[in-house]
């Protein structure tokens, strides 16, 4: 075994330079397939950030939508009161509210702006559960059922520079037209919707809409959260038996952190797989140049191969040698364009850093990325080699001599 | 001369057929990719195209900031709308409102949007079927002045399956006559959509002359910016705004279809670069043949210059046999990948329904795509070519 790598190796250093051009084209397609793949699961890793707030506890209900927006919005039912109390009666359920989720305009220092706004319900218990969701405040305080006319920011505009004048904790800005004192602004996030929303109590923001029991979602937290599926599904009959709805044709939908995430995973990873499909041309292309180069090396080394037959190779010996000269050539290709592919990945997650800011675009390099690309280059270079490999060992040894 | 010389690398390619062969398989399979990616990026933005072209560049679109009649925090108003009638450059001014109606129909109730849509006189019901590019399926569109009529969209029958037109539909309560249903308007939310007249929206909605959309249709289009700085002018004042404080989005037709075509061309770029590593590696591939062809042909090679060829006529043999794997593989990649599109919009019609998925194949793809191809065959063929015309006489009539 260890006599077939050395004559495979001397052999691959026999004609170098073809050796070296064939390596190339499998080195190419691993690089770009490596990199992609970690930069997609980087990718993925950044939109489940938008995420951040999902809870493993909370289920979250809302109306099918009718078109692009924020979660709800465009829908064209609301939520009730009626729903919720519904819902809070499921077993499994420990307390359900609604949510609106309100555009509004803020105006201050002479400039508009357009926000998503919140509510946060006026139930203590509920309030709680809300605001468990929450990181800690960049600076102020939560707001409470006491707090009317109160509200707190996302961290942008803390931070940024919206109204060309500086925000802070006691500073009074206009909503709708109407006069809010800012209690706190709450930690940078990595959604980005969470760091642009204005979160206000329930009771100012029905007042400033003109609105009264049309929330927009609502929200359920469970006793055990082993058992969220379950609740789930209890969820889902019930307000389906209330609105006479047919199975599978809701006009609402019911989420829990695991849904919320395998929806948005299985968008992503099938852009992923068109993509990395298309790179992968690239190896198979390469594997054609190790057929390619294993040919011509048959026919070369015919000669060679009679002699070797003559003095009693076997035919699986002949074999053996010229399957890992191809395997070796997808190896050391592999090896190089993993590691070449990693580098392009890196750089690209620092530019990507630079331009997003820290923390959002994270490269992770599993074991399987290091190894699993080598190991596969290593096995398409003995399939692409399988067919010349075969024409070599089935060589006639008397016309292979002659030639 | 030239042509003998092609004769000879045609002779030679066809002597090495299987390495040739495979050699080909690595451009033919990296130019079919790139092929197919850019002749359907190209029929998707013809088709983006010709949706803008049924609406008319002749359009501007008005929207309150947020997602209209969804979730804005403003509306726009009549008043917005008679202002912008007085702006040199509009020739007609229409709107639209978007409000939720609790729609039933036998033993099911949904609530839908409903568009309540002007029917004060036929320019203007003309106009509006244009800009959204409404067609009547089934039916008959609105006439002047007609009330408690309702337009449904494509999906929904589906909805309240059965419904035909002239059926009876409540609306809040009351009783609307279905008079028509629409084609398919492209995109799943739309085509739940339901349409009443602006009046009857108002009663329905107990809406104060607000709208949630405003169209305008100008004069000229060669003009159509400057009335734009107009319009936005005149709503400024109407509206009592100021660019600071803007709460609505002027948008023309052209500028929506230019931001759909940036995003799709950024996509394009980025497929059919990842597309193009792979014609990096058939190029490598060539190279690699290419070599072996040379150390093959050294004695070859050595004969030919014994009896007199000029290195320069060497090389010229090598670089042709490079371009014709080229140009071979080119050819085979922009057939097979011309299959493959054309399939791809077959069941893109067939199965997804769209039409939006025609591939398309200008001569300039074509010929700079073929032109590419021999341009890499060549540039991988100049090392090796170079080696050729190089090699040492003497010791290549000695060579083995």
């Amino acid at each position: 075994m260890k006599d077939y790598f050395l004559i495979a190796w001397r052999n691959l250093l026999r004609r170098k330079l073809r050796s070296w051009l064939t390596i190339i084209g499998i080195f190419i397609g691993i690089a770009a397939v490596v990199a992609l793949i970690s930069l997609g699961q980087a990718l993925q890793t950044a939109v489940s950030s938008q995420f951040s707030d999902l809870e493993p506890d909370r289920i979250t209900l809302k109306n099918a939508d009718a078109g692009f927006g924020p979660p709800g919005t465009t829908a064209a039912e609301s939520l009730t009161n009626r729903e919720v109390k519904l819902i809070q009666k499921v077993t499994g359920v420990k307390e359900a509210y609604g949510i609106y989720l309100e555009p509004v305009i803020l105006e201050y220092n002479g400039v508009s702006t357009f926000s998503f706004a919140m509510s946060i319900p006026m139930d203590k218990t509920q309030q709680n559960l809300r605001y468990k969701a929450f990181d800690d405040l960049e600076k102020g305080n939560l707001i409470y059922s006491s707090n009317t006319r109160k509200i707190l920011l996302g961290i942008d505009f803390y931070k940024k520079n919206i109204f060309n004048r500086k925000l802070n904790v006691g500073t009074t800005i206009k909503i709708n037209n109407e006069d809010f004192k800012i209690n706190g602004f709450l930690g940078e996030t990595g959604a980005f919707t969470k760091n642009s929303a204005t979160y206000i109590l329930e009771k100012d923001l029905e007042d400033i809409t003109n609105q009264s029991d049309q929330y927009d979602l609502i929200q359920i937290y469970v006793d055990d959260q082993d058992n969220i599926d379950t609740i789930a599904k209890g969820i889902r009959d019930i307000v389906r038996k209330d609105r006479k709805d047919t199975e599978g044709e809701e006009s609402f939908s019911v989420e829990t952190a695991g849904t919320s995430l395998q929806n948005m995973n299985v968008i992503l990873s099938m852009v992923n797989i068109v993509v990395i499909a298309i790179a992968s041309m690239a190896i198979l292309i390469g594997s054609i140049g190790v057929a390619n180069n294993m040919f011509t090396s048959v026919l070369e080394r015919q000669n060679e191969i009679g002699i070797m037959k003559a003095i009693g190779a076997r035919n699986i010996s002949v074999m053996s040698i010229f399957l890992f000269e191809a395997g070796l050539l997808g190896l050391f290709g592999g090896i190089a364009g993993t590691l070449f592919g990693i580098l392009i990945a890196w750089g690209i997650t620092a530019i990507a850093t630079v331009f997003l800011g820290e923390g959002l675009f994270v490269l992770n390099l599993p074991l399987s990325l290091l190894l699993g690309p080598a190991l596969f280059s290593f096995v398409v270079g003995i399939i692409a080699g399988y067919i010349p490999a075969r024409q070599a060992s089935q060589l006639n040894p008397v016309e292979a001599l002659r030639k | 001369m030239n042509k003998q010389f092609f004769k000879l690398s045609w002779t030679n390619l066809r002597n090495r057929k299987l390495r040739s062969g495979l050699t080909l398989l690595g451009i033919v399979i990296s130019v079919m990719v790139i092929f197919v990616l850019i002749s359907l990026s190209l029929g998707l933005q013809n088709g983006i195209e010709q949706q803008f072209e049924k609406m008319g560049r002749d359009k501007i679109f008005i929207y309150p900031s947020g997602i209209p009649g969804v979730a804005s925090p403003t509306t726009l108003t009549i008043e917005n709308a008679n202002a912008l009638e007085r702006v040199s450059g509009v020739d007609t001014v229409f709107y639209a409102s978007i409000d939720t109606a609790k729609v039933a129909w036998g033993d099911k109730t949904r609530y839908l949007f409903t568009m309540g849509i002007p029917n004060d006189n036929n320019e203007i019901l003309d106009i509006i079927k244009e800009s959204f590019t409404m067609e009547i399926e089934e039916g008959k569109f609105f006439k002047t002045d007609e009330s408690k009529k309702i337009v449904i969209g494509y999906k929904i029958p589906q909805i309240f399956t059965g419904i035909e037109v002239g059926d009876k539909i409540s609306l809040n309560g009351e009783k609307y006559r279905v008079i028509g249903i629409l084609e398919t308007l492209g995109n799943d939310g739309d085509d739940k959509n339901i349409y009443i007249s602006y009046n009857d929206a108002k009663d329905l909605f107990g809406s104060d002359g607000e709208i949630d959309f405003l169209g305008v249709q100008v004069k000229d289009v060669a003009s159509i910016d400057k009335t734009v700085s107009q319009i936005e002018s005149k709503l400024d004042k109407s509206r009592d705004v100021d660019e600071k404080t803007r709460d609505y989005t002027i948008q023309t037709p052209e500028e929506l279809m230019e931001s759909f075509n940036s995003i799709l061309s950024i996509l394009t770029v980025f497929l059919v670069g990842i597309g193009g590593i792979s014609i990096l590696v058939g190029a490598v591939g060539i190279a690699n043949t290419m070599y072996t062809s040379v150390v093959e042909r050294t004695k070859e090679i050595g004969i030919m210059k014994a009896i007199g060829a000029k290195n320069s006529s060497i090389t010229t043999i090598f670089l042709i046999e490079s371009g014709l794997l080229g140009l071979i593989g080119g050819i085979l990649g922009m057939v097979i990948g011309l299959g493959i599109s054309e399939a791809v919009g077959y069941i893109a019609v067939k199965f997804a329904g769209t039409t939006y998925l025609q591939p398309v194949y200008p001569l300039v793809v074509v010929l700079s795509l073929l032109f590419f191809s021999i341009l890499i065959g060549i540039l991988s063929g100049i090392f090796p070519s170079k080696n050729a015309a190089q090699t040492n006489i003497i010791e290549a009539l000695r060579y083995e």
